[in-house]
């Protein structure tokens, strides 16, 4: 083994160890080999096509053309290749049994996934580095703008990031070889579609390139970005839950990136809001995507195991008042509920505040899409809390688990579906056409405008909210209650282990010497 | 001062199945504590948990005194596990494989450099620093596997199977190895099938079956505790029903039983006894040619001891 030199021997103890175990192995491995040399070969027979193609007359689409079909082998190799080998690099460490060995080694999930993206994006950036000679000789040709070559190149490093972090997340989710090869099949299917989206994308892009120059391009860019930013990290907080113990932390993360993610959007809306002319309606429709959006990480996080794992209740914080601001945001079914009803009463207070600071008259606040706001948010209540309330007994075992979170969709399909069938066996065509109280769908396009259409369901929906947050304030108490008993027991353990010299507790002493 | 491993009354279900049912043993740095009994008894379940990569429904397991369920990083400082199986990274030379585990572990510059050297020049891995993984035999993937759970110098070892699947020489190496690392006082639990080995290291043993701890201690105290009688090899130069018919007329001479060319017999007594006995048998006109206190081993033990329940 080489020893590195000057400042690489420096750099060299801070490198991600599983990246530059990445690393090797890829360079070395034969599949990166092959893939690399079809790649090359490929656009280099395709740069002498072109060459051959175009003889002594050079046009301004040629060199267009030159780069798209540049750009489609790139973007095989980044968008379509890479992610493919970070699925296969998690997954061989179940294949090739060395998982366990990564554990007791002390590394942490987090550095382990971030080791993999990032050696998988090294890999990456030796596709763009290899293709960048012919990509100078295609804008040498004329025709192309450089400043949608930047674009279109940044684009496919955006999905090749995002995409890479939604392989490992994938890769992590089962160690079963059936279930890796559905997950395989589906990651497939999105590489497809994200490969041959980004040509589409990048061909319009150079046909088109002074739509960039809009502000409104500009924007839509930046929310591509935060949007792939945001997925990426959520499949990246998802893969270190599933690389973590059971009894560890596999929540905390997921519910920071949440409510991060919510406020970003909140602050996104506000900052268009400021900007342009927002109609009532749009803002609307951007609440309710965003309550939406905010359904499937909650609903993973209100059928959690109710009780604090046995190495996370060691580490809740010793003072009260920290420990009781935090509880939404630790581990645990009830206090997932709390978190959710904390979320969606702040969505629904800045849907109030957000049309009561748009102009015109005050009656209007309760048109253009409100009323659709709060009954989505009763709705969701109902179908999270209701199931997840009844089934917290039981969600200590993962089969018990896998039910509450498949019962939640199932049960929104039984309220569909049943009165559809009762109404087709009765004859009553508003039941088939699912114009009944549980399609959530149905209420709010009759309520878009006006809250006071429909008075007997929105009296059966606040009903059955009503008993939905009835039954989970018990588990929310005793979860609110737990995260108090944990503070204090930890509290008082660090009173009985103070060591008079130092002042440390025993576990903090011994911390300190590790960490020295 | 904290005993190098204790495991306090660990219990671990498996839905219906109770894998491990309060374990307790413990062991102190320099000791080498042998982990016996049959498949399925609990043992890879119980050093997994030792290792921190499972957790106990009851009970815990404490390295240098740090809670395996509430400091699993400290503890994981303190330990190194060897699994019964293992992979080695595919496309991966001996020195990149060790270089990444040190890193891994948190080592630097020439502090890692240096544990790498240490430890294959322990296990004899220098020559082949350079060679593929996927390319050394089951040997030496042991060596390396081994070479690896020693690289942050932890005080307990953890060694699940570490013979299995290797050639006489191969073991007899790893013994050495195993006997040169509890003389640099690191405290190692070492479960075998092969038990005339763990016999010949072990310092005590703790034998399981059915997820239960049936006797802890060193071989003797076990043997004393099953058997408070000696056991005796006779053989003799006249025919052996001769010999049995004079010595059960003897004093404390219990059952007897043929073995082999000889006999077996139960005896309760101290060594003067013994000789007195000898001398009566002389007496009585029988000529032996081999009279032996037969050692109780490893396998008699654990084949007294289990009953080879499967779970």
């Amino acid at each position: 083994m080489d020893e590195p030199r000057g400042l690489l021997r420096i750099l060299d103890d801070f490198w991600n160890p599983v990246l530059v175990k990445e690393v090797r192995q890829a360079l070395r491995g034969r599949l990166f080999h092959i893939c690399f040399s079809i790649t090359l070969v490929g656009v280099t027979l395709v740069s002498a096509g072109m060459v051959v193609a175009m003889g002594n007359e050079v046009s301004h689409s040629e060199g267009r053309d030159f780069f798209l079909g540049l750009f489609t082998c790139l973007a095989i190799a980044v968008i379509g290749f890479v992610p493919f080998t970070a699925f296969n690099a998690m997954g061989s460490e179940w294949d090739e049994n060395t998982f366990d060995l990564l554990v007791i080694s002390n590394l942490r999930p987090g550095r382990i996934v971030l080791g993999k993206v990032l050696g998988a994006l090294t890999q990456a950036m030796l596709f763009y580095s290899a293709f960048t000679p012919f990509l100078v000789l295609s804008f040498l040709l004329r025709g192309i703008d450089l400043f949608a070559v930047i674009v279109a190149l940044g684009v496919s490093f955006v999905c090749s990031t995002g995409l890479t972090v939604l392989a490992i997340m994938l890769s992590t989710l089962s160690k079963a070889r059936f279930a890796r090869v559905v997950l395989l099949a589906v990651l497939a299917a999105v590489l497809v579609g994200v490969t041959s989206g980004s040509i589409v994308f990048t061909e319009q892009l150079l046909r088109f390139p002074g739509d960039l120059r809009d502000p409104e391009a500009v924007q839509a860019m930046l929310v591509f970005v935060v949007g792939v930013a945001m997925a990426a990290s959520f499949c990246y907080c998802v893969a270190c839950n599933m690389l973590s113990h059971a009894e560890e932390n596999r929540s905390t993360g997921v519910r920071v990136l949440l409510t991060a993610s919510l406020l970003v959007a909140l602050g996104f809306m506000t900052s268009m809001m400021m900007q342009f002319r927002v109609d009532r309606s749009a803002l609307s429709a951007m609440i309710i995507a965003l309550l939406l959006g905010s359904l499937l990480p909650s609903m993973y996080l209100v059928t959690e195991p109710e009780r604090l794992g046995r190495r996370v209740a060691p580490r809740v914080p010793r003072n009260r008042l920290l420990a009781l601001l935090a509880t939404p945001w630790l581990p645990g079914g009830g206090r997932g509920m709390l978190l959710f009803l904390l979320h969606t009463g702040g969505i629904l207070a800045f849907c109030f505040l957000a049309h009561a600071s748009l102009k015109g008259s005050s009656e209007r606040m309760l048109t253009s899409g409100v009323p659709a706001v709060l009954a989505l948010a009763v709705y969701a209540i109902v179908y999270l809390g209701l199931p997840s309330a009844i089934q917290a007994p039981f969600t200590d075992r993962p089969k018990a688990r896998v039910i509450a979170r498949v019962s939640i969709p199932g049960l929104l399909l039984v309220f569909l579906l049943v009165p559809a069938l009762l109404g087709f066996f009765v004859g009553n065509y508003n039941l088939v056409n699912m114009r009944h109280v549980g399609n959530p769908e149905f209420l709010m396009e009759r309520t878009w405008n006006s809250i006071h259409a429909h008075p007997g369901i929105w009296r059966l929906l606040a009903g059955l909210a009503t008993l939905t947050i009835a039954l989970n304030l018990y588990r929310m108490g005793r979860g609110i209650r737990e995260v108090s008993q944990a503070s204090a027991k930890r509290a008082e353990l660090a009173r009985d282990s103070r060591t008079p010299e130092s002042g440390q507790t025993e576990p903090e002493a011994a911390d300190a010497v590790a960490e020295s | 001062m904290s005993p190098a491993l204790e495991v306090r009354s660990i219990t671990k279900r498996f839905g219906d199945l109770t894998a491990v049912d309060n374990v307790t043993f413990g062991l102190e740095a320099g000791e080498i504590y042998g982990f016996i009994g049959p498949n399925g008894a609990g043992k890879t379940t119980t050093m997994r948990i030792c290792a921190t990569l499972q957790l106990p429904d009851e009970g815990d397991v404490f390295v240098e005194g740090h809670s395996v369920l509430e400091e699993p990083r400290l503890v994981r400082q303190r330990l190194g596990f060897m699994p019964d199986s293992f992979g080695a990274y595919a496309a991966t030379t001996v020195s990149e494989y060790l270089d990444f585990f040190a890193r891994a572990y948190g080592l630097r510059g020439q502090d890692r450099r240096r544990a790498i050297r240490d430890v294959m020049g322990f296990t004899s891995l220098e020559p082949l620093s350079g060679k593929l993984t996927s390319a050394l035999s089951k040997g030496m993937k042991q060596r390396l596997c081994l070479a690896k759970t020693m690289l942050h110098d932890p005080s307990t070892l953890i060694l699940d199977e570490p013979a299995s699947g290797l050639d006489p020489r191969a073991r007899i190496e790893l013994r050495e190895l195993v006997k040169a690392l509890a003389d640099m006082g690191k405290a190692i639990l070492i479960s075998s099938h092969i038990l005339s080995e763990l016999s010949e290291i072990c310092d005590g043993v703790a034998v399981i079956e059915a997820g239960r701890i049936r006797a802890t201690g060193s071989v003797e105290e076990i043997t004393k505790g099953l058997q408070p009688h000696s056991e005796i090899f006779l053989r003799t130069l006249e025919p052996i029903e001769i010999a049995e018919r004079r010595l059960v007329e003897l004093p404390r001479v219990g059952a007897v039983r043929h073995d082999r060319d000889g006999l077996v017999f139960h005896f309760e007594g101290s060594d003067e006894d013994q000789a007195e006995l000898l001398a009566q048998l002389v007496a009585t006109g029988v000529r032996p040619i081999e009279f032996a206190l037969k050692e109780a081993d490893l396998e008699d033990l654990f084949l007294r001891l289990t009953e080879g329940k499967v779970q």
